[in-house]
């Protein structure tokens, strides 16, 4: 592995988040403070997209608690080498399952008494795959060039133009169609799975 | 359908030009399986968002800097997460942490000068300062019945997050300073560790070894 180099705090912010886990973990092996500074940029960076999914689910007495297991655990776990996969994933692995934990125990992963040894030996995928939400279950009946549309046109709020000059053979007519077929079978997932939206 | 679209575009579009947009403020004005759809499509696109460029001022006026803090003890000092998670079982468990202490020092039978050399490990054990290979079972059954977790959790939780459970060296400890948590390599571990805590001259005695020599 080739020596350490610390880094200023710009190229810093364009690593990705695994690169910045891994230069996080180099800089606290060289006693370096830039360790500090790549942790915030990936605490700051990670954290109101984290609250902001949370709060859809979780009251908001406990949105920012609940937040916050969530973005240390998954550094902490990301840092340490017991994460699975890219960061990103793991982080929204753990996403679904902090707040899969807190509709089923309640506030409080960990109020006394509530946890017992059978589980918090088999903490893990499990309980992950379980609570994969109703998008991605669409997402995962798609192909890849109708998954890149719909990550461009509806998650990227860009345009059937966007989506035809990304995937190759696209035609307007077909990303209106990719769209809106999605739209239907969420609307079915989410009514299948009882989710009417009832506040 | 059309307003569900219409608000998605308008969030996505307040979050990316104006900063964090709260998803409730957009949810609300929908019902029923409309507001199912809004809900998992935000969900969704705030799954996929990449990472906030980082802004010093927000980082330090959000919440997100108490929850770097900690993990900076944690991957930063010598105790596991411990510094993360100890805080946090005790803010659910709606302890005080002079209560937490005062309850663990009656599982250990501490009594007078020995409750506070109790409390100045405690804290170490929150600082990431306290080796956590030295801490015994004991110790952690006692606090897993005051926190309501497991010893064997506790015990985990001291082993990962880069704390290795072992007394680090001042550089490693120091790294993680600058997110602004106090630096470790600041405490002299082996003072602690002799229950002096400013005191060298304090005699060594059983909650030391409780601490400290594991098992």
């Amino acid at each position: 592995m080739p020596p350490f180099r610390s880094l200023p705090e710009a190229e810093l912010q364009r690593l990705d988040d695994d690169a910045l886990i891994d230069y996080m973990r180099r800089a606290r092996g060289a006693g370096h403070p830039t360790a500090g500074l790549a942790l915030a940029i990936m605490v700051h960076g990670r954290w109101s997209n984290v609250l902001g999914r949370v709060r859809l689910k979780v009251p908001a007495a406990h949105a920012e608690d609940v937040a916050g297991d969530i973005v240390a655990d998954a550094i902490a776990s990301a840092f340490d080498g017991s994460s699975v996969g890219q960061f990103v994933t793991w982080l929204n692995t753990i996403t679904r399952r902090a707040i899969a934990d807190f509709h089923r125990r309640g506030p409080g992963r960990f109020g006394p008494g509530e946890e017992t040894a059978a589980e918090a030996a088999a903490p893990s995928e499990e309980g992950a795959v379980g609570v994969r939400d109703a998008v991605e279950r669409v997402m995962a009946r798609l192909g890849p060039d109708h998954r890149r549309v719909i990550d461009i046109v509806i998650f990227g709020a860009g345009t059937a133009a966007d989506a035809v000059r990304a995937v190759p053979g696209m035609t307007e007519g077909n990303v209106h169609q990719i769209t809106s077929r999605f739209r239907r079978a969420l609307r079915q997932e989410l009514e299948a799975g009882g989710d009417t939206g009832r506040a | 359908m059309a307003d569900v679209e219409k608000l998605l575009h308008e969030f996505i579009e307040e979050d990316r030009t104006a900063g964090p947009a709260d998803p409730l403020r957009y949810v609300e004005r929908l019902e029923g399986i409309d507001r199912a759809e809004l809900e998992a499509l935000i969900d969704g696109y705030l799954a996929r968002a990449p990472r906030r460029a980082f802004d010093a001022d927000a980082f330090e006026r959000s919440p997100a800097r108490g929850v770097a803090e900690e993990l900076a003890r944690a991957l930063g000092g010598v105790s596991g997460s411990w510094p993360a998670l100890l805080p946090r079982l005790r803010h659910r468990a709606r302890i005080a942490r002079s209560e937490v202490v005062q309850r663990l020092a009656d599982e250990l039978g501490a009594r007078g000068a020995k409750v506070e050399k109790v409390t100045r490990y405690y804290h170490a054990m929150e600082q990431g300062t306290l080796p956590s290979a030295g801490v015994s079972d004991r110790v952690l059954e006692a606090l897993g019945r005051v926190l309501g977790v497991t010893a064997g959790r506790l015990r985990d939780a001291g082993k990962d997050a880069g704390g290795s459970g072992r007394a680090a060296g001042g550089a490693e400890a120091a790294a993680f300073a600058r997110v602004g948590s106090p630096d470790p390599a600041q405490v002299d571990l082996d003072a602690f560790t002799r229950g002096a805590a400013g005191s060298r001259d304090e005699p060594r005695d059983e909650i030391d070894a409780l601490f400290t020599d594991g098992a």
